[in-house]
């Protein structure tokens, strides 16, 4: 079941919170909290009943070895040993669905072996179960949790809001949400911004993220090649579509927690304003930055290490990061292009060197721009053909009717014609995608906008056209003609 | 305004679109499903359904059945039943239908107990290639929930939570504007009819600018030629007569096809049955006034067809079209094909430009 779909929004959503909440008014606490777990484990095995098992196995796995762990009092060889039970359970759970295909495919290049791909599907959420989860077990040995109990433990892991894509949650801020007596009851503040929340990112998903989506997918799945202004249309609009598509996501995972009193950190912070590379990173799947910092960066030496360690840290720890986001190579290219970029930053900083505010946006989004294209594209080789025609190797063209004001352009190699034959757009398009980039890069985000609701007509109002505008694309048809003698 | 007040105003506006949704989806009826009266001239029709409830309506009426895609869907069963005395066809032809497909719905008619004696099935090359079965998403193709034994609920729910706004626009101006011309489906014998205009008068257009020039590729030719199979193997097990043929595909189609590809899959289906193979390029192929566009063919073809195949010599049919395959001949046939096909692409036949519509007035040159 996806966030974006008529059974979620009008059915599942609205039963589950008002079973938790009349639970809740009848003082069945410990009911209200079975039903969420409950829910949570419907929304999953929504999609296939069978991987009910899966979560279910991994939770009390993991549940097994946190509560061994915490009845140690001292972290001593045997809890150390029992850590990397754990963590390695979970990381085989991972490896096991994700990177099996991967492993095989890399040893077929290299060897005379021709194994066959075991094509397993991946359970959803998988990525994010594991590091929530490793967190945990890596919290309980540091001390840092002490009590037992399973329906919250369940609920940190498998609560239905964040099972899919996040945010990475910790124990800490979100179990004592669950206990507290102040979220038992309904409060209309929290229903409120919730629901913005959850509006705002809808319609960043299906309106903003599903449009963009139709002029990056032909340039990076069809084209054979890419003219100047196609390959940057393309690179342009994925970079858009992700944001607005995780981070759509995202809100309506935050809307949904907290429909139920349950604020989850946010994850992303206007993250293609940032002028560094660094701050890119601090408002960017901000609770994966902050996992991959404490969990991965640190344990490795982070900053304390001598110089040449530390730039090894950066580097292995955006590996693990790329590979982390998918099983494939362009993933890994990806992860290391930003560790790199870390690295040549934590030089430039210890420079004098300053750029102006603007150059310094500049540099950094088109950094990440063009390592987007290897995140997004399928092979090396789709990658290479998208910055190749981002580079102008494969040509310019400006509209035809250019060619009258600028004649002299062809001279220098530039031709007049059909700008766009591959993504077959218009200037609607051009206008469209102006008004997204502005909203991505210069207006509020939607955790600011919610932050600051007012309650007023004029905001009902404006919310009311959003819901309109995104619930008629919640379900999109091709249309076409055929009958059309 | 307090925060109550406003979360009760959006959750107000947020059924109240639904509902407002569903209820436009069932007033405009933008695809036939729902039946409703309001707005009685159809643009489009999900011909996979209606075809289906009529024949629901009507069984036992009917023990024969035309198939394919739309190429099939003007072939009159009138042209059949002379042929086959005691058949009493109905066109089940629906657009861009693939061989897959014809297997569901053979596999609904036993399950269902509808009487089958005869099936007359016009493959199209094109669409042996391509999907097996048509995505969820396209409304327009979506198979009958009982042929595809899925809920009835979900079915009319996603006609019901959709918003087609081209589909609706194109609707409400047939029925308020009488510009457009409505398609309809004959309720006899399910044919489409049209207009006052004789389709037959219409002469083809050829623009070599806007028609698909793409190679067709045999991309998933497995299952369409499993399906093909089954469809066979069902055919022999209740004793139902199968009749077979490879669509006329015009000149245009022939050029776009990767050939071994296309061969190849002759070959395939040559093992599964015998079977009437009217492609290639023949004297029917490459005149296209013997085409309503790039894609149909006239109706004065499909009674060429039933001619050639039930061998009616009162029926002027050219001696190039159309030659009966069979397993122990499919070699020599292929490699007939194969010749022909390279004859004719290496004389570079050109495309031919005309701008006329109607019968008698056409500058059309035939190669």
């Amino acid at each position: 079941m996806l966030f974006n779909s008529y059974a979620f929004i009008f059915f599942f959503l609205p039963m589950t919170f008002a079973g938790y909440f009349i639970l809740n008014r009848r003082k069945l606490i410990l009911a209200a909290k079975a039903w969420l777990v409950l829910a949570s484990l419907f929304f999953y095995g929504y999609w296939n009943p069978i991987y009910i098992l899966l979560i279910l196995g991994s939770l009390i796995f993991n549940y097994a070895v946190g509560s061994a762990l915490i009845r140690r009092n001292n972290f001593g060889r045997s809890s150390r040993w029992m850590l990397i039970v754990g963590i390695g359970g979970n990381l085989s759970l991972l490896a096991y669905f994700k990177y099996m295909d991967f492993f095989i495919t890399n040893i077929n290049a290299v060897s005379f072996l021709n194994l066959k791909l075991l094509h397993i599907a991946l359970p959803l959420g998988i990525s994010f179960l594991t590091f929530t989860q490793i967190a945990y077990l890596v919290d309980v040995a540091r001390g840092m949790v002490r009590e037992q109990n399973f329906l919250n433990y369940s609920l940190l892991v498998a609560f239905f809001p964040r099972l899919l894509v996040g945010p990475i949650v910790r124990y800490r801020e979100m179990v004592p949400q669950l206990d507290a007596l102040r979220n038992k009851p309904l409060n209309y503040e929290y229903t409120a911004q919730a629901i913005t929340l959850f509006l705002l990112g809808l319609f960043k998903k299906v309106v903003i993220a599903d449009r963009l989506a139709d002029w990056a997918n032909p340039g990076f799945d069809t084209a054979a090649s890419l003219t100047f202004v196609e390959a940057w249309i393309t690179s342009l609009s994925y970079t858009l579509q992700l944001y607005f598509d995780f981070s759509g996501y995202t809100d309506m995972a935050l809307g949904a927690s907290l429909l139920f009193n349950i604020r989850l950190p946010i994850n992303f912070n206007s993250p293609y304003r940032s002028l560094t590379i660094q701050e890119f990173w601090r408002r960017w799947h901000m609770t994966l930055s902050r996992f991959i910092r404490d969990y991965i960066y640190i344990p490795l030496g982070g900053s304390r290490a001598s110089e040449l360690r530390m730039l090894l840290n950066i580097l292995v720890t955006f590996f693990l990061v790329g590979l982390w986001h998918g099983a494939g190579w362009t993933f890994v290219i990806w992860g290391l292009l930003h560790g790199c970029a870390l690295v040549i930053f934590r030089f430039w900083r210890k420079g004098s060197l300053r750029l102006p505010r603007l150059v310094s946006w500049f540099v950094t989004f088109n950094f990440i721009n063009a390592a987007w294209v290897f995140f997004r594209a399928q092979t090396f080789t789709d990658a290479m053909k998208v910055l190749k025609g981002m580079s102008g190797l494969t040509g310019v063209i400006l509209p035809e009717r250019f060619a009258h004001f600028l004649p002299i352009l062809k001279g220098y190699g530039i031709q007049f014609g059909n700008m766009l034959p591959t993504i077959r757009g218009d200037m609607k398009m051009f206008l469209y995608f102006v008004v997204f980039f502005l909203l991505a890069v210069l207006f509020k985000n939607s955790n600011q906008m919610t932050e600051k609701l007012k309650p007023n007509w004029r905001t009902a109002i404006a919310l009311s056209v959003i819901l309109v505008y995104a619930v008629l694309n919640l379900n999109k048809t091709n249309e076409f003609i055929y009958f059309n003698f | 305004m307090n925060h109550k007040k406003f979360s009760i105003i959006i959750l107000c506006v947020l059924y109240a679109c639904l509902a407002s949704l569903a209820l436009l989806n069932i007033v405009v009826d933008p695809y036939e499903i729902f039946r409703t009266p309001f707005l009685k001239r159809q643009t489009q029709v999900n011909d996979r359904y209606s075809k289906i409830e009529s024949l629901s309506k009507n069984k036992g009426k009917y023990n024969s059945y035309i198939l394919g895609s739309s190429r099939m869907a003007h072939t009159s069963p009138d042209i059949l039943a002379k042929y086959l005395p005691g058949a009493k066809f109905y066109n089940l032809a629906t657009a861009l239908a693939t061989p897959y497909e014809h297997l569901l719905h053979l596999k609904y008619f036993i399950k269902n107990g509808y009487p089958v004696k005869n099936l007359y099935i016009g493959l199209d090359i094109d669409l042996c290639f391509g999907v097996k079965m048509h995505k969820e998403k396209e409304l327009l193709l979506k198979l009958h929930p009982e042929v595809l034994n899925k809920s009835w609920i979900g079915y009319y729910w996603s006609y019901l939570s959709v918003f087609p706004k081209t589909d609706i626009r194109r609707k409400l101006r047939l029925n308020f504007s009488r510009k457009a011309k409505p398609i309809q489906i004959s309720e006899e014998d399910g044919a489409w009819t049209f207009g006052e205009e004789a389709k037959d008068a219409r002469v083809f257009v050829v623009d070599p600018a806007i028609n698909d020039t793409s190679i067709i590729k045999n991309e998933v030719k497995e299952e369409n030629v499993a399906g093909l199979r089954e469809l066979a193997a069902l055919c022999r097990q209740h004793e139902i007569n199968l009749i077979l043929f490879i669509t006329p595909h015009n000149k245009l189609f022939m050029d776009r096809f990767a050939v071994e590809d296309y061969l190849a899959f002759l070959r395939k289906l040559s093992a599964i049955t015998s079977f009437w193979d009217f492609s290639g390029y023949n004297s029917i192929t490459i005149h296209y006034e013997n085409y309503l566009d790039y894609s149909h063919y006239k109706s004065s073809v499909s009674r060429m067809i039933a001619a050639r195949i039930f061998g009616d010599k009162t029926f002027t049919v050219p001696e190039d079209f159309g030659v009966r395959v069979t397993e122990e001949g499919i070699d020599s046939h292929l490699e007939s094909l194969r010749m022909n096909i390279k004859t004719n692409r290496e004389e570079g036949r050109s495309l031919h430009l005309r701008t006329q519509t109607k019968a008698g007035e056409s500058s059309l040159k035939s190669p």
